[in-house]
């Protein structure tokens, strides 16, 4: 059975919803949405490579990686479309608004680790920092590209839990054939009763039989297989 | 259904992923905006969430760094987690087919967007939140739907 490959299903639901969130005014509109977007897009690429075989449980992983792939290579691709977007200076003068704001919260550290994390956030530099910001996002990504999956393999899983397995044929390999199925009544003719041998009871006329007593050594606790 | 143990790897990853994200969430309130992990969780969230004031809790005298429908969504990775792992299995028996639980935990979020959209005035961060906790825990639930108990 081909099962379809997990990293191809989640490489391509991440690389969508990083895509997708990079996007300058696309990926602000709809932000947490493209996650989850690439983590159903994942477990439909699993779906369909595996012949709609796959289930739930590897669809729902397939959108957990692609959220975790997403959110790893959302940031470089946010930083690099921001730097087509308002170029090097406007990178500068964001931030510049950043330092600022971030200020107070950072008047602890040395001014050369907030001038490092400002860079690294805001996409001047690719730094610490901005492995931290790809670490946390792969992070948060995640939940929704799960969540994504988890639409995905109730929407595109296989549709029967298990195939029904073949029964063996006949030593010679042949073709079997099914018994011959019991001539039908035509409705509304009466039932015509087989003819009885000669001391044949009727199933309505044998007698009861007095029930079974219980078998005194047969042991209670007997095993009864593994799920037992 | 899905197998047992990948049943609990997904609801225990989900469970840690809502967890970090809740914790973003409340930084600001329990730490002060101007604390350094609240300002990184601010600057981490800013991919996934529009971050508009007016469409975020307060908590605290600090506004939440999510909104009001993010918040609830982060928070149903905690709680779908933590029902797709310890649901009995009496109760497991008796949830729809995953199918039907995506749209019945879907829909409410879908009417209410659908609400803000049209209907002037509609504004309830209340229902925002609990219609992204349903829709998030729903979700996580499907794990366990169709068919049984799956741990």
């Amino acid at each position: 059975m081909n099962r379809g490959s997990l990293l191809k299903a989640a490489l391509l639901g991440g690389i969508l919803s990083a895509l997708m969130t990079a996007v300058p005014i696309v990926g602000e509109f709809l932000c947490c949405a493209w996650a989850t977007a690439g983590g159903a897009f994942a477990a439909w690429v699993l779906s369909s490579d595996s012949g709609r075989t796959a289930g739930g449980g590897r669809m729902a992983m397939a959108g957990f990686l692609s959220g975790v792939l997403g959110g790893g290579l959302a940031v470089p691709l946010m930083h690099f479309a921001t730097r087509l977007r308002v170029g090097t200076a406007g990178l500068e003068a964001q931030a510049e608004e950043a330092r600022r704001q971030l200020g107070p919260a950072f008047e602890d550290l040395p001014p050369a680790m907030i001038d490092d994390l400002v860079r690294g956030f805001s996409g001047l530099d690719f730094n610490v920092w901005t492995v931290v910001m790809m670490l946390m996002l792969a992070f948060f990504f995640a939940l929704f590209g799960l969540l994504g999956g988890l639409v995905g393999g109730a929407l595109f899983g296989a549709t029967s839990p298990a195939e029904p397995t073949p029964s063996p044929g006949p030593p010679g390999g042949g073709l079997t054939v099914p018994p011959p199925a019991p001539p039908a009544t035509p409705p509304g003719l009466p039932t015509v009763e087989p003819p009885r041998a000669e001391g044949e009871l009727a199933v309505e006329e044998l007698p009861e039989l007095p029930p079974a007593a219980p078998a005194e050594d047969e042991p209670d606790d007997e095993p009864r297989g593994p799920l037992g | 259904m899905v197998s047992g143990p990948l049943v609990r790897w997904i609801a225990g990853l989900a469970m840690a992923s809502g967890l970090a994200l809740t914790a973003a969430d409340l930084s600001a309130p329990c730490l002060g905006s101007a604390h350094p992990v609240a300002a990184v969780a601010r600057l981490a969230l800013a991919p996934t969430c529009h971050q508009l004031p007016e469409r975020s809790f307060r908590a605290a005298g600090e506004t939440l760094p999510a909104c009001t429908r993010c918040t609830g969504l982060h928070a149903s990775g905690l709680l779908g987690g933590l029902l797709a792992l310890l649901l009995p299995a009496a109760i497991v028996a008796r949830l729809p087919a995953p199918r039907l639980l995506v749209l019945v935990g879907l829909a409410p979020m879908a009417a209410d967007v659908a609400a803000g959209l049209f209907l002037d005035g509609w504004d309830h961060p209340w229902l925002r939140a609990a219609t992204g906790l349903v829709a998030g825990t729903a979700l996580l639930l499907t794990l366990r739907a169709g068919g049984g108990d799956s741990r």
